[in-house]
């Protein structure tokens, strides 16, 4: 007699429930947005395989997660497309004849994976005035300032190596003679520190204002 | 004849099939604001219309429908979309990981007609604020029962058999899919109901008097005229499940 193995089973619920947000994101952007809604769609779905289970925890139905995440991600990416316009980033042809920027930059709510910790995004939007902008940044950098004095230096350099400029967990893990794992470990380790001290920080100002 | 050339994008992680037409701007032609028609005609297609000629779409399930029937697109566009679709399909089928099945995307181009694109003739008829009342109520108690059905179906996860069990996983988790799509746009969604029929002819939860059950249901689910029948076909599904399980 074979046994139903869980793992098996559980890897079967990731590819369904990654496959359901990403349809549901299309189903919707397809309506409300200009352009590919795949892109929309990709950014998602990636933020779900990153951290599946919890996800999937909270959100038992996927359609449900695809529609409350797709309108945050929306105007995320939305964000971002002025930021690369208003900083001049240099735009290449694409396959299908449209510009699209050469460059990324960190999303304005992107959950922390390729694109860094939500700290980042408090990135000044081009199209508001220059004040507000400043103070923008002045408090995204007390903030997030804040929240990086509780990790070490190492963990720290691994966050920013990861995150903030794109390496693979795997070049890392070369550089300082450490298996993937453990750099692994870390990172995720230090994203839920740093998140747990920006949500207080951010808890903190909200009360202070 | 003017040519117009299409941009065909697949992907086959999550089924889905997108398009653009871009269509040479004809000499000494006006220059003026053209008007553009969104169409959803169910939950998993979206068509584009620019000057009542295509301008994209959008499939959802689009394999799944393949299969069952001729898709919403022009005739045209078939034999290129079902090759694209096969060798996509074909070159994934060894990918196991689910990152990178997902970024995986097949293109392919061809040149129709412009008069092949053309939007087909027909009304749009907006239901009375009643009617539309009444449509939202059947779709909440369709989505109610095909949860049911979701529900009673994974009673029969077999403990024994573990490629059966991923079957009957996997049918459960479309009908929830299902369910949730009908509820949300409050529409058909003939490509969920297509992905499901599918689930359900590849795996032996359903014995063959329940399968043709759930095949009837399903069809009736493509039809907003049919609801009511669909749901009493669900219900009786529902019954047939729990009495056997």
């Amino acid at each position: 007699m074979t046994q139903t193995k869980p793992t098996d089973r559980l890897d079967a619920a990731i590819r369904d429930y990654v496959e359901a947000v990403f349809r549901e994101v299309m189903r919707v952007a397809a309506r409300v947005r200009r352009g590919d809604p795949g892109d929309l769609a990709d950014e998602i779905s990636a933020e779900v395989l990153e951290q599946p289970e919890p996800i999937m925890a909270r959100y038992p139905d996927p359609v449900r997660f695809a529609r409350e995440r797709v309108r945050h991600a929306g105007i995320s990416l939305d964000r971002r497309e002025r930021v690369q316009r208003g900083e001049g980033a240099r735009l290449f042809t694409d396959s299908d004849g449209r510009l699209r920027p050469g460059r990324s930059v960190v999303p304005g709510d992107a959950a922390v994976r390729e694109g860094g910790p939500s700290a980042f995004s408090l990135l000044a939007d081009p199209r508001s005035r220059f004040d507000d902008a400043a103070i923008d940044q002045l408090m995204a950098s007390g903030l997030l300032r804040q929240c990086l004095e509780a990790t070490s230096r190492q963990h720290l350099t691994e966050l920013l190596l990861v995150d903030a400029l794109g390496y693979e967990v795997t070049e890392v893990a070369a550089l300082f003679g450490q298996c993937r794992e453990t750099i692994s470990r870390r990172l995720s380790a230090t994203r839920q520190l740093v998140r747990a001290q920006a949500v207080q920080a951010a808890a903190l100002e909200g009360a202070v204002r | 004849m003017t040519s117009a050339h299409i941009h065909l994008r697949y992907r086959p992680g999550a089924d889905v099939l997108t398009g653009s037409v871009t269509v040479p701007v004809a000499a000494g032609a006006p220059a003026g604001e053209m008007v553009e028609v969104v169409e959803a005609p169910d939950a998993d297609t979206t068509l584009t219309w620019r000057d009542d000629v295509l301008a994209s779409f959008q499939l959802v399930f689009a394999a799944a429908r393949t299969g069952q029937g001729p898709l919403p697109l022009p005739p045209g566009l078939w034999p290129t979309v079902d090759t694209l679709i096969v060798t996509a399909l074909h070159a994934v089928d060894e990918v196991h990981d689910v990152g990178a099945r997902m970024r995986a995307r097949a293109e392919a181009t061809c040149e129709l007609p412009v008069e092949a694109l053309l939007r087909p003739a027909h009304a749009i008829v907006e239901g009375s604020p009643h009617q539309l009342a009444l449509a939202r109520r059947t779709a909440e108690r369709l989505s109610r029962s095909l949860s049911q059905l979701a529900d009673a179906v994974h009673t029969r996860v077999p403990v024994d058999d573990d490629v059966e069990a991923l079957h009957t996983d996997h049918l459960a988790r479309l009908l929830r899919e299902l369910s949730a799509t009908i509820e949300l746009h409050d529409t058909t969604a003939p490509g969920a109901t297509a992905a499901t029929r599918v689930a359900a002819r590849a795996g032996e939860a359903l014995k063959p008097a329940e399968l043709e059950l759930l095949e009837t249901a399903l069809a009736e689910l493509d039809d907003r005229s049919e609801w009511v029948h669909a749901g009493e076909a669900l219900d009786r599904l529902v019954t047939t499940l729990m009495r056997h399980s």
